[in-house]
C-alpha cells in the first residue's frame, strides 16, 4: 500500500493498518497551551458509535485518574460531506490542575472511526470552540487518493 | 527592498484566494443551520409531592411540598450525593448573584474548591446557569455540579430558585458517565 504522508509517501508492506496519529501543537512551549491529535481506531463488531463512545469513557476512566466527563452532545464533521458524530468534553487533574480534553468521533467507514481531540490547560474560550468547529467543518473526504471537492467547486 | 518574483505572487494570489474560498465555505454552512426552537417555559405547579422508593409511593397530603430534597443514590456501590433547593426568589435577584450564594454554600465547606467550567444553559425552558466544581475532602476527590434557574410558578406572580446539584468520586469509572445521566434527567424532569 502506497501511503501519503505530509513530506512525501511510503510503500507498505502488506497486513498494515494505518493506525496514524496526527498532533499538533500551538505554540514552542512545553506543555503545549493547546493541542489537537486526529486518531484512527476499529469498532468492535457491530458495535455502534454511541456504545463505542462509551466504551472508549469508561476505559479512559479507569486509566487516567480522575478523568471526569462534563458532557456529550451530537456532532457534525466536514460542511462538503457532512458526516455525523459525537463530541464528549471531560477533564481530569494533573499536579492540581484542571486540563480540559474534548474529543468528537466519527465513522468514516461502518467499522472505522476518525476521532479528533483537543487538550487544552485552561477552559477553552469561545474563540476556540469556534476554532474547533471551523477545524471539523473545513474536513475534507479523501477518495482514491483525491479529496471530495466541496459544493462551490463543483459548480 | 527586493521585488518578489512573478511566480511567488501568483502563488500568493492562490493561496489568499483558496483562503477565502474556505472562510466563505465555512460563513456558508453556519449561515444555512436553522437556530434550534427554544424549550417552552414549565412552570413549578402546586402538586402534592411524592416519591417512589424501590416501588413504594409516598405520596404526601395537599398542601405540604418538598423544600429542600438530600438523597444518595447508588449506582454498582458507588453513591451519588443529590441536593434539590427550592427558595423565594428575593426581590431584586438575578441569576447570576443567586448562583454565587448557592456556591458560596460549598465554598465555606471546601475553601480549596476549584471552579472547572460555568456555563449557561436553560432548565424546563427557563434560563439556567451549570457550575462544574472539584475539592477534596482529606485525600478523597470529588466532583459537584450545580444547576440553578429561576423557576415561574403557576398562577403565582413570583418565581422560585431551584437548585439541583449532584457530588461524585470522580476516581470511580462506574459513575464516569453520571453527569451526562443527570443533564438528562434535567432535561426530562419537566416531560415527566
Amino acid at each position: 500500500m502506497d501511503y501519503e504522508l505530509q513530506e512525501g509517501s511510503i510503500a507498505l508492506p502488506q497486513g498494515f493498518q494505518d493506525r496514524t496519529v496526527n498532533m499538533f501543537v500551538l505554540g514552542a512551549s512545553i506543555p503545549a497551551p493547546l493541542s489537537i491529535t486526529i486518531s484512527r481506531d476499529t469498532l468492535l463488531p457491530s458495535e455502534t458509535l454511541k456504545a463505542y463512545v462509551d466504551r472508549q469513557v469508561k476505559m479512559l476512566a479507569s486509566k487516567l485518574r480522575g478523568y471526569t466527563l462534563l458532557g456529550k452532545k451530537n456532532a457534525e464533521l466536514s460542511y462538503a460531506t457532512p458526516i455525523d458524530g459525537l463530541q464528549i468534553d471531560a477533564y481530569y487533574m494533573n499536579e492540581g490542575r484542571p486540563f480540559y480534553q474534548r474529543q468528537a468521533a466519527f465513522l468514516i467507514e461502518p467499522d472505522r472511526a476518525l476521532i479528533f481531540s483537543t487538550t487544552a490547560q485552561a477552559d477553552f474560550s469561545a474563540e476556540q470552540n469556534q476554532n474547533w468547529l471551523d477545524l471539523l467543518a473545513s474536513f475534507k473526504v479523501r477518495q482514491n487518493g483525491q479529496t471530495v471537492p466541496d459544493a462551490s467547486e463543483q459548480e | 527592498m527586493a521585488r518578489t518574483s512573478m511566480y511567488d505572487r501568483i502563488s500568493e494570489k492562490r493561496l489568499a484566494a483558496e483562503a477565502a474560498a474556505r472562510e466563505e465555505e465555512l460563513l456558508k454552512a453556519q449561515a444555512v443551520k436553522p437556530a434550534p426552537e427554544p424549550e417552552p417555559v414549565t412552570p413549578l405547579k402546586n402538586v402534592p409531592s411524592s416519591f417512589s422508593f424501590g416501588g413504594f409511593e409516598l405520596l404526601f397530603p395537599q398542601g405540604f411540598s418538598f423544600r429542600d430534597i438530600q438523597t444518595t443514590i447508588e449506582h454498582e456501590g458507588d453513591p451519588v450525593v443529590l441536593t434539590i433547593k427550592r427558595r423565594d426568589v428575593p426581590e431584586g435577584a438575578t441569576l447570576d448573584n443567586l448562583l454565587a450564594e448557592s456556591m458560596q454554600t460549598f465554598r465555606k465547606l471546601y475553601p480549596e474548591l476549584r471552579v472547572i467550567r460555568e456555563r449557561d444553559c436553560t432548565f424546563a425552558g427557563s434560563a439556567a446557569k451549570a457550575v462544574d466544581f472539584y475539592f477534596a475532602i482529606g485525600h478523597a476527590e470529588r466532583h459537584g455540579r450545580l444547576v440553578g434557574s429561576i423557576v415561574p410558578v403557576a398562577d403565582q406572580r413570583e418565581s422560585q430558585w431551584l437548585t439541583l446539584s449532584c457530588v461524585i468520586d470522580p476516581v470511580k469509572p462506574n459513575l464516569s458517565l453520571w453527569l451526562v445521566d443527570f443533564d438528562n434527567m434535567l432535561s426530562g424532569m419537566a416531560a415527566a
